[in-house]
């Protein structure tokens, strides 16, 4: 018996201390939610990338950061040491989800959200505590909130890659690249607003086809379909304007999607 | 040749006109017809002279959740329908689908929510949804007494299931009601709504 404590307070101990590149991980209905980290040691005065983790049931879906006609982005509440800080999520490209006859921006089955985490020269504590206080919404056709606390302790000194590197790797390249205009507008033309622009380069040579995410609120009708063509490095595509249109601000951003490969995100300027 | 584009262009201005024919802000709102639960027939025009509050709502969705636990939504309804005006909350969700109930049902939410709207009105086929570009549940509207459609969009400003939320959230509805009030032009006319989407 005895030993059997001497155990347990051995285990307890352990995982105390243990540092991991994973956090706990926080079934909800219909999703399952963990912090999974790039590195297993940081180095003070240095960053990187942490994700949160979202694996869906079949057929269900969580949201981009505009989620289109309804629904809600992920949201990550940051608990972190002094000296530590988080930028916004890095958001890979979404995908269109059809909830007709309405339109929601989001991701299926499973998506990991990067998030930068920078450690400052300063920072002179052994481990690196790190909890996030995740809130999401799941959807079918019905939705369902989730909610998660999750939390994972990284060893600090020399650093050094997880497991998981490739898994943040693959999900920041997903996220779109910015795209340098030489000249991008947006204009009201009757029910519809144009975007036209000419990239630095040519990315839209040879595409077979071009999709947009509007990432500002109460711009596009996102259900309906835009009317586009291009050549070499010009765009000029049309789209019907929200029926909650109201006015174009003075700039734009979203996501152009190319042949379902390259992403780039732009800025228009009206 | 010619009369064939003569008619192609009149099939045009057909579509044309009925894109066209949406809903605006400061413009006249859509008049509908609607059974409600308590089994009258309404129309938005029976209501000219008052002012008209419509709530697009699903009782199982959880953001209409957020504000019917936490009462923000009944002591609305209470606030603006002791001030005379109208307060019409709208389920548009189709037979078989969340949210869709019969006019019992939707009785028997409002007393066990002691929910204070003036009436509810049943839209299963989505008719008036459909008129007002409804999206989400919820999703207000604010008409004047004019019938004029003076706001649309999401109730507050934070978009979470959290009730804790509210208090830390501007009440888009209360803020529009404020400025008409006194005789100001809405500042804040259109909102992006938020909540699940409209079970058509």
């Amino acid at each position: 018996m005895q030993s059997l404590n001497g155990l347990l307070f051995g285990i307890c101990l352990l995982s105390g201390l243990g540092f991991t590149a994973e956090s706990n991980v926080i079934s909800q209905p219909h999703s399952k939610a963990s912090l999974v980290s790039e590195l297993d040691r940081v180095a003070p005065g240095s960053s990187f990338y942490i994700g949160l983790n979202l694996k869906l049931e079949n057929h269900w879906h969580v949201y981009w950061k505009n989620p289109g006609d309804s629904g809600m982005a992920p949201h990550i509440d940051w608990v972190l040491p002094d000296g530590v800080e988080a930028d916004g999520v890095v958001w890979p490209r979404p995908e269109k989800i059809p909830v007709a006859p309405l339109l929601n921006y989001g991701y299926h089955d499973e998506v990991l959200l990067p998030v930068k985490i920078s450690v400052s020269e300063s920072y002179v504590a052994k481990s690196l505590n790190i909890q996030g206080l995740a809130s999401w919404l799941v959807c079918k056709e019905v939705c369902i909130p989730g909610n998660a606390e999750l939390e994972l302790t990284l060893e600090v000194g020399e650093r050094s890659s997880s497991q998981r590197k490739a898994d943040l790797e693959a999900a920041l390249a997903l996220a779109p690249q910015k795209l340098k205009l030489m000249r991008g507008t947006i204009s009201e033309q009757g029910d519809s607003l144009a975007i036209e622009l000419y990239a630095a380069k040519p990315i839209f040579a040879g595409a077979q086809k071009v999709e947009v995410f509007v990432a500002d609120a109460n711009l596009i009708e996102y259900a309906a379909p835009s009317s586009a063509r291009w050549k070499n490095n010009y765009l000029n595509l049309s789209h019907p304007k929200a029926a909650t249109f109201y006015k174009l601000p003075t700039a734009v951003s979203g996501v152009f999607v190319v042949d379902d490969v390259t992403a780039w995100e732009f800025v228009v300027s009206h | 040749m010619n009369k064939l584009s003569t008619l192609f262009a009149m099939a045009l201005l057909v579509i044309a006109t009925q894109v066209s024919a949406k809903i605006s802000i400061n413009k006249a709102a859509p008049d509908f017809s609607a059974t409600t639960a308590s089994g009258k027939t309404v129309k938005l025009s029976d209501y000219r002279g008052k002012q008209v509050i419509l709530e697009w709502t699903n009782a199982d969705c959880p953001f209409v959740k957020k504000h019917y636990s936490s009462d923000n939504m009944q002591a609305l309804q209470k606030k603006y329908t002791e001030q005379g005006v109208v307060w019409l909350s709208v389920i548009s969700s189709a037979k078989g689908k969340q949210g869709h109930v019969t006019a019992a049902q939707a009785n028997k939410l409002t007393d066990s929510r002691s929910a204070m709207p003036s009436e509810v009105l049943l839209d299963a086929t989505g008719s008036i949804g459909t008129a007002y570009s409804a999206k989400t549940t919820p999703h207000m509207y604010i008409i004047d007494e004019k019938g004029m459609l003076r706001y649309m969009g999401a109730i507050d400003s934070v978009r979470s299931t959290n009730p804790a939320d509210i208090a830390k959230s501007v009440n888009y509805v209360d803020k529009a009601m404020t400025e008409l009030a006194s005789g100001k032009q809405v500042s804040e006319p259109i909102t992006q709504a938020y909540g699940c989407s409209v079970k058509y």
